[in-house]
C-alpha cells in the first residue's frame, strides 16, 4: 500500500529544455526505482512569485504527483535540495493506502489544474458561496476595512461609509482618540 | 454613544460548508486571495463567515502558499 503525495517545486525561470529533462528524468527514475509511481509530471510554466527568492522574481513551477512512502519523499526532497536549479519545494500526502495494480492513473491525472485556475462552468449553479460573477472575497475585504479595528497595515484613505453606518464608526473612533 | 442603530445582518455561512464542490488547496491562489486582504493578511474568521474547522483549513493552506512565493507574506504595493 502507498501513499500518494504531490511534490510542487519552483525553478529558476530562464532554464534551456536540456535542464528541465534532467531534472524531470532525474526525480521520475529515482521514484520508480524505489517502487514508486508516478502519476502526473506538469510543468505549469512562468509565474511572478510573490517575492522574490534567491533575488529571482519569476518561477517556473512544477508539479509532480505520484505513488509512494517517506523514503520516497526523502528520496525526491534531497535531489531537489542538491540541484541548483530549484528555489523551492513543498510535498504534500494526498492521502494513503493505495495499490498501484488496482489505481486508476489515468482517472487521478484529470482533475489537475495549474494553480487551481478550473474552468467556471465545473460550479455548480445555484449554489451560495463563490458563484459567477460574485466575488465574496471584495465583500469581506471591504466589511474587514470598515470594521474599524485597529490594524496597522491599512495604507489607503478611509473608504466612503454608508450613511447609516457611518456614524456609529465615527463615534467608535472617536471615543478610542480620548 | 448615539442611540443604537438597528440593523439587518445579512447571514453569513461558511462558504467551504455551504459549497460542497469548493476544495481547499493551497495552491488554488484565486480562491485563497477572496480570503486575504490586498496588504496579504488573513480576514478574520467574523468578517468572511467561515466555520471554525474550514478557517483552520484555510489559516494552513494561505501559509503553505505563502512559502511558495504563491501569495505574499507581506505585500508593500498592491
Amino acid at each position: 500500500m502507498l501513499r500518494k503525495y504531490e511534490t510542487l517545486f519552483i525553478l529558476r525561470p530562464d532554464l534551456p529544455a536540456e535542464t528541465f529533462d534532467r531534472i524531470k528524468t532525474k526525480l521520475t527514475e529515482s521514484v520508480e526505482r524505489d517502487g514508486g509511481h508516478t502519476v502526473t509530471y506538469m510543468d505549469w510554466g512562468k509565474r511572478k512569485m510573490a517575492y522574490p527568492i534567491e533575488s529571482v522574481s519569476k518561477g517556473n513551477y512544477v508539479y509532480y504527483r505520484y505513488l509512494g512512502t517517506g523514503e520516497i519523499v526523502k528520496e525526491v526532497e534531497r535531489l531537489l535540495r542538491m540541484t541548483d536549479e530549484s528555489l523551492r519545494y513543498m510535498t504534500v500526502v494526498l492521502g494513503e493506502g493505495f495499490d498501484p495494480a488496482t489505481f486508476d492513473f489515468e482517472a487521478d491525472r484529470k482533475d489537475i489544474y495549474p494553480f487551481g485556475a478550473r474552468p467556471r462552468e465545473d460550479r455548480p449553479d445555484g449554489m451560495p458561496g463563490f458563484d459567477q460573477g460574485m466575488d465574496d472575497g471584495a465583500y469581506a475585504r471591504d466589511r474587514y476595512r470598515d470594521s474599524g479595528m485597529p490594524d496597522g497595515d491599512r495604507g489607503r484613505p478611509a473608504p466612503e461609509v454608508g450613511a447609516g453606518e457611518g456614524d456609529a464608526a465615527a463615534d467608535k473612533m472617536g471615543e478610542g482618540d480620548n | 454613544m448615539a442611540t443604537r442603530k438597528k440593523f439587518f445582518y445579512r447571514r453569513k455561512v461558511c462558504s467551504f460548508c455551504a459549497d460542497k464542490n469548493l476544495k481547499l488547496d493551497y495552491k488554488d491562489v484565486g480562491l485563497l486571495r477572496r480570503f486575504t486582504t490586498d496588504r496579504g493578511r488573513m480576514i478574520p474568521r467574523r468578517i468572511t463567515g467561515c466555520c471554525a474547522k474550514h478557517q483552520r483549513a484555510l489559516s494552513l493552506a494561505i501559509k503553505n502558499a505563502r512559502v511558495m512565493a504563491l501569495l505574499p507574506f507581506v505585500a508593500k504595493d498592491f
